[in-house]
């Protein structure tokens, strides 16, 4: 054993979090605070500016945006022919007319053509609505992946966990822990509801420098993006200083 | 909002792929028996035929789509709600969010309890943070600097990249009203209209004013006996003799047109404690 491995035993000798793979070596990632650097190491994950949404979300927006800008473009196309805007020609000519009806006769392609574009939109449709039961959660997360063997942590268990070491956090009153993302780029997004009377920064700290070093350990994953979400609640008690 | 959009893409989603297959269905039934299977697309295509770009029917068909544009568009640009307020990040590269509602619970919740504070409501926004309270002046005339104070440390303490501006709008429960009070307040010397319709002392004012004066006190005297310069007089003599201490016992026994007087004697008073004391006398005097 070397020292770096007994010191993750010490450390996570109180923990409900197991220490599953092999530890993390000391430079990809630092327990403390004061020892680590923002972005010094590749391997420590950057701050979000935001918090994590799931990409269907970010889908979602963007269909609904192409779509209501086809929508919007046919309805005012229909309305300014209807108007005279392009020639009174057109204000008076039938949305079906014998040339086009014509054209479609005369090629043997049109129709094979078209059904082969509403085939594609109905497999695009039915990709879109099976993409909505995604909620980004991850089932679990491989922890070793050798010549040996595979060890996969199951997310639900390993969740469990880290909310049964946050429960002891003073000034928290309701943990709820997810693991988001992708196999590649996993997140941990912790949900801690606060009570009324406690310091943000001494929950901060001891979330981020006793709890979220034992996931990373326990997944020997250094590179874990965490996600910690506050939500104080409501209540008079002493003032915060 | 997150949900409403997975619900109107699921329905869409649906509904262009039932809508897809339908087509697809027809395409392959008139290819080969030149009918309809589901839809009736013959009547359709005469109608499109019949029908010209100035009719009503491709009218409506284009205000319905570029209604159902529009919609589309407001989902998916919306920004939705405020949700998260991002917290300064730490050196281990976790990112911190406090929840805005949370956040502005915290916020009125500290603003209730400077004290004189009665309610506090609190409005938050990306950048702004509109809080609106209503306070007793007369329990406490700083409370609004206080609620600032409080609000702004409550906010220092989360951190926050970019806390929101706030904006304080103060209310007084009740106004405070010189007829209110047991000593009348120094008033103008001008002539002093009575307010004869004024709010009756609040139970727990009469209370404390009962207590102080005694049951058997009258509280006030009717409005309409004196005029209002006497009654600006009386006021201005009542503060005289509270910033001098000089007597003007005289003059106070005038006329008391509103509010309660602790200084005022009490004819009826006296001449009942001097019955009462009378037979005591009297039991004295045939004891000797």
């Amino acid at each position: 054993m070397t020292g770096i491995a007994n010191t993750a035993s010490t450390r996570t000798v109180d923990s409900p979090i197991p220490q599953l793979g092999p530890p993390i070596r000391s430079n990809d990632v630092s327990d403390t605070v004061s020892t680590a650097k923002p972005a010094g190491s590749a391997n420590v994950p950057r701050a979000r500016k935001r918090p994590f949404t799931p990409a269907v979300d970010q889908v979602n927006r963007v269909v609904f945006v192409l779509l209501g800008l086809v929508c919007l473009g046919g309805g005012l196309v229909a309305l300014l022919a209807g108007r005279g805007v392009f020639g009174d020609d057109v204000t008076d000519r039938p949305g079906l007319t014998a040339a086009n009806r014509a054209f479609a006769a005369d090629h043997a392609w049109f129709w094979p053509v078209v059904g082969a574009a509403t085939a594609l939109v109905v497999v695009l449709a039915l990709a879109w609505l099976w993409l909505q039961r995604s909620t980004g959660e991850l089932t679990g997360l491989d922890v070793v992946d050798d010549t040996f063997g595979r060890v996969r942590v199951n997310a639900r268990a390993f969740t469990g966990a880290v909310e049964s070491e946050l429960a002891a956090t003073s000034g928290a009153r309701q943990i709820r822990a997810r693991l988001l993302g992708k196999e590649k780029h996993p997140l941990l997004r912790v949900v801690v509801t606060m009570e009324p009377n406690i310091s943000v920064s001494r929950l901060r700290a001891d979330i981020e420098q006793v709890v979220l070093p034992h996931a990373r350990g326990a997944l020997s994953r250094a590179d874990l993006a965490t996600e910690v979400q506050l939500v104080p609640s409501s209540g008079h008690g002493a003032r915060v200083h | 909002m997150r949900v409403t959009n997975r619900i109107v893409a699921a329905l869409l989603a649906a509904a262009i792929a039932a809508a897809g297959i339908v087509a697809i269905v027809e395409m392959v039934n008139a290819a080969f028996d030149d009918g309809y299977a589901v839809v009736d697309w013959r009547s359709a295509a005469e109608a499109m035929a019949r029908n010209t770009w100035s009719g009503t029917g491709p009218t409506v068909l284009g205000v319905i789509l570029g209604v159902v544009g529009v919609l589309l568009l407001v989902l998916g640009l919306r920004r939705g709600r405020l949700e998260w307020f991002t917290v300064q990040p730490s050196l281990t590269g976790t990112s911190t969010f406090a929840a805005g509602r949370g956040v502005g619970r915290a916020l009125a919740s500290a603003a209730e309890d400077v004290d004189g504070v009665s309610r506090a409501k609190v409005r938050l926004r990306r950048r702004t943070a509109r809080v609106k309270i209503e306070f007793h002046p007369r329990i406490n005339q700083d409370a609004p600097e206080q609620v600032r104070d409080e609000i702004y440390e409550r906010l220092a303490s989360f951190d926050l990249v970019s806390p929101p501006k706030v904006k304080l709008k103060v209310k007084a429960s009740r106004p405070a009203s010189p007829d209110r009070g047991v000593v009348p307040q120094p008033t103008s010397p001008g002539p002093h209209p009575p307010a004869p319709s004024s709010p009756a002392p609040s139970s727990g004012d009469a209370a404390q004013a009962l207590a102080r004066t005694g049951p058997g006190s009258s509280s006030a005297a009717p409005a309409g006996q004196s005029t209002p310069a006497e009654q600006s007089t009386t006021a201005a003599q009542s503060t005289t003799e509270t910033i001098f201490g000089s007597s003007t016992a005289g003059e106070r026994t005038r006329s008391y047109p509103v509010g309660l007087d602790l200084t005022k004697p009490d004819p009826e008073r006296t001449r009942k404690d001097a019955q009462a004391d009378a037979p005591a006398n009297d039991r004295k005097e045939d004891n000797q």
